[in-house]
């Protein structure tokens, strides 16, 4: 599963942030390979089945506190 | 003419890739693997554990055959899941519940309490919420399950087409499972079930359904007989035809009535600081059997026979109720729930001991009758010489 | 990139599906018993002033979305701020809403398939449309608008037989504080949520009138649910309603036409898929455009495809499991959404009316001098 998703990433790579390139949109290139790296240790992080904290707790634990 | 080999092979790549997600399952059964589930029996064995017995339906029989064949799978264990995934040890192939039409309880495990053992069947996301319920009147549920030995067709299919049929008979209740859960959860009203029994003449054997099983909570405490089944069903405003046997002047069972239609209605009021529960019925019937070939329009009218239709009919809920409120203090009727939906207030007052409110219920019914037509013929069959 | 514009139409389309969408399967808070109905109408008649406060916002900004509304009105670097308050908001939504597709898929429909598979497909959809523009969307919406309008009303028709109008009794005696937790929580969850179509304002022509896209789009959404609720209400019941994850399913499983129409709930679902699918593309819509406006970015399309992957993997990580989800749909969300559904927007108001008069009074005051701002 890993692999799959690691060559998945490579081929949108190439799709994504590399066709941003090369149509010269800098900053686009920047923001979108922030992204692709986040969307990538997301991706990983998943299909190596690790724990994710999720924020939704920390967001019941403010609104419980305001009651 | 690049772009065209570039268009041509994108759109095979999105196609090859539509397919993988179009086919919309992850993994997939046939149907020869799974064994399909038609009814099941729920008993307690000596050990005290649950014993289930499924009546499977056979997919593997041969062709000629009018009818699918059946299987019956008995397994024991503590919970119902636990025994519903080990019976996968005897068929060999996954039980597969959603076809399944009928669940019959043992007596023993229904006095013990029933939560234990539907729980599991509402919440499964497999098993559906429109079977119907039953309880044994025999010892032990999978006597009544067996029968299909005997009668050589799927036992469940036709209990579940004896139930549709039921509303001409109404000397059963009909109960689904979703309906059963609904009437345990809300407070004011107690839920019943049907009884099975097996009706034996002659060296054969069928199954009968008839009566009701009264239940305080989730435990069943006591039954009702075919004819008070449908008194309570009167009384409930759910009852859709059957048969009111009507004496004549000297007692003796003359007519038949065959109930067309019936309306209940309930008032409540507080009197003296008790309650009372006034019941209205007006009952629309035809005139279906007359018995004596010497009655009818000679000894008595029309209005005779309404007027005494309707005292028989007052006599017999006031019976049925004081017997609710004596023996067993269960209100099948939803009196409870009545009042709550037509005067809240009252409600609240009382809801907290409504088991006792409402064995110290006074009542008052009103009955009326009214014979509409009297089938094909106008007078009683007359015997010349 | 040219502007894109779509007409009133399409808006509203989007709009109805966008607020309806998940409280056609999973309902609202029903706390209040065989009140809920009345909640909800309640919150309709406290969501409508609130649709004026937006309408006028974009009357304030001509052509202008949120983010611009609010680089423009609170300066760069607080402006900016509030914007990934917004983004985040609108990414949390979207993968909310996928994860209550998934659950749903899971709990009922697919429950040997793994969450993640349903979620991908729909959210690779979801980013296609929105990589092809908002007016596909928009023309897209109009018609799922149509086709999930005529199955809604087939629904409804065919669960008449099991209606028990006695479920409805007794009228108003449940306690009134119930029925105002019920009303916040309706509020909230989804009437005020429209608050994520600010985002796309620039989609409305600057000429045309929010006023009536929102106001109408809340009318009709408004009452498709509360037609459901009591759908649901009058066929199970309040007590069962209570303890349902997906009442809307159960009820449409009781559908039973002379044993022929039975089982309809999975052909049913496919009104819950595409309303949800218009909510997730607006949300990834809104998110997207929200990063271009931050970043400067050339055009929202760049970042299509990696937010939208991070929004699908936000909702496969977000709850553990289906009672979490409950209980921040139902008890927590009313309370968080508040300042992103209400707060913000109002001060954003009232500092833009502010601005307004005081650019007005100046320019009358000093005639030759440029008007400021754009």
């Amino acid at each position: 599963m890993v692999i799959y998703v690691v060559f998945i990433y490579a081929l949108i790579a190439v799709i994504d942030p590399y066709g941003l390139r090369k149509k010269g949109m800098k900053r686009d290139f920047m923001v979108c390979c922030a992204l692709y790296l986040i969307s990538f240790a997301l991706a990983f992080a998943l299909s190596m089945h690790w724990e994710i904290p999720s924020p939704s707790p920390l967001f019941v634990d403010w609104v419980k506190k305001l009651y | 003419m690049r772009s065209l080999l570039r268009r041509c092979t994108s759109l095979i790549a999105l196609l090859l890739l539509l397919s993988l997600g179009l086919t919309g399952c992850w993994n997939y059964a046939e149907v020869d693997d799974m064994a399909i589930v038609a009814g099941v029996a729920i008993d307690k064995n000596e050990d005290g554990e649950l014993l289930l017995t499924a009546e499977v339906v056979d997919t593997g029989g041969s062709a000629d055959k009018a009818q699918a064949g059946y299987k019956m799978v008995s397994l024991s264990g503590d919970t119902m899941f636990e025994i519903v995934r080990n019976m996968i040890s005897m068929t060999g192939k996954k039980l597969f519940w959603s076809h399944a039409k009928a669940i019959i309880i043992s007596e023993e495990a229904a006095r013990e309490g029933l939560v234990k053992v539907i729980d599991w069947y509402s919440r499964d996301t497999e098993t559906r919420s429109d079977v119907f319920i039953f309880v044994s009147g025999e010892k032990t549920a999978r006597e009544v399950l067996n029968l299909n030995s005997t009668t050589e067709a799927i036992l469940s299919f036709e209990l579940a087409q004896m139930m549709r049929d039921e509303r001409y008979t109404n000397t059963a209740p009909t109960v689904e499972i979703w309906d059963f859960i609904d009437k345990l959860e809300t407070s004011g009203i107690n839920a019943t079930a049907p009884i099975i029994h097996i009706h034996r003449k002659n060296g054969e054997e069928s199954e009968r359904v008839v009566g009701t099983a009264v239940f305080v909570k989730d435990r069943m405490v006591g039954k009702l007989s075919g004819d008070e089944t449908k008194t309570m069903l009167i009384v409930k405003n759910v009852l859709k035809g059957g048969v009111l046997a009507v004496d004549d002047k000297r007692g003796n069972p003359a007519y038949s009535l065959e109930i067309i239609s019936n309306q209940t209605k309930l008032k409540h009021q507080m009197v003296d600081g008790k309650l009372q529960i006034d019941i209205r019925t007006v009952t629309k019937t035809a005139l279906d059997e007359v018995m004596t070939p010497d009655g009818f329009l000679k000894d008595e009218t029309l209005q005779d026979i309404e007027q005494r239709a309707a005292e028989q009919l007052q006599a017999d809920i006031l019976a049925l109720i004081h017997k609710m409120q004596q023996e067993y203090d269960a209100d099948i009727f939803g009196f409870g729930e009545s009042l709550y939906e037509n005067q809240p207030k009252l409600w609240d007052k009382v809801k907290d001991r409504w088991p006792e409110v409402f064995a110290g219920l006074e009542v008052s019914v009103k009955s009326k009758v009214t014979i509409q037509s009297s089938a094909k013929t106008s007078r009683a069959i007359r015997l010349g010489d | 990139m040219s502007k894109e514009i779509i007409p009133a139409g399409q808006s509203i389309s989007i709009a109805v599906l966008f607020i309806t969408g998940a409280s056609l399967f999973l309902g609202t808070s029903s706390q209040s018993g065989n009140s809920s109905w009345i909640a909800q109408c309640l919150a309709i008649l406290l969501a409508l002033p609130l649709m004026l406060v937006y309408a006028r916002l974009h009357v304030l900004f001509p052509g202008k979305d949120l983010y611009d509304m609010l680089i423009e009105v609170f300066g760069s670097i607080l402006g900016r701020m509030l914007c990934c308050l917004y983004i985040w908001y609108a990414l949390h939504l979207g993968a909310l809403v996928l994860r209550n597709f998934g659950e749903f898929s899971k709990t009922v429909a697919l429950t040997a398939t793994p969450m993640l598979a349903p979620m991908l497909m729909i959210g690779l959809l979801c980013m296609w449309v929105v990589h092809a523009g908002i007016e596909v969307l928009g023309r897209s919406a109009k018609f799922l608008l149509l086709f999930s309008l005529i199955v809604i009303v087939i629904l409804q028709l065919l669960s008449v037989p099991k209606f028990e109008y006695h479920h409805l009794k007794p009228l108003l005696h449940t306690r009134f504080n119930l029925i105002l937790a019920d009303t916040a929580g309706s509020f909230t969850f989804p009437f005020a949520e429209i608050v994520v179509f600010l985002g796309a304002f620039s989609a409305i022509p600057a000429k045309g009138s929010a006023k009536r896209v929102l106001v109408s789009s809340t009318l009709i959404a408004g009452g498709i649910i509360i037609m459901i609720t009591l759908r649901n209400l009058l066929m199970l019941g309040p007590d069962i309603l209570s303890s349902l994850y997906f009442p809307s399913y159960v009820a449409v499983s009781r559908i039973n036409i002379g044993d022929f129409v039975t089982r309809i709930e999975g052909s049913a679902a496919i009104v819950f898929v595409t309303a949800l699918f218009v909510k997730v593309s607006l949300c990834l819509y809104v998110t997207c455009n929200g990063v271009a406006k931050v970043f400067k970015l050339g055009s929202y399309r760049s970042v299509v495809l990696q937010m939208g992957l991070i929004m699908i993997y936000l909702s496969d990580f977000i709850y553990s499991n289906i009672m979490e989800m409950e209980e921040f749909a139902y008890h927590i969300y009313k309370v968080y959404a508040l300042p992103f559904e209400v707060v913000i927007p109002v001060v954003l108001w009232l500092t833009a009316e502010l601005l307004a008069r005081r650019r007005n009074s100046r320019h009358k005051a000093l005639p030759e001098q440029q008007p400021e701002g754009s």
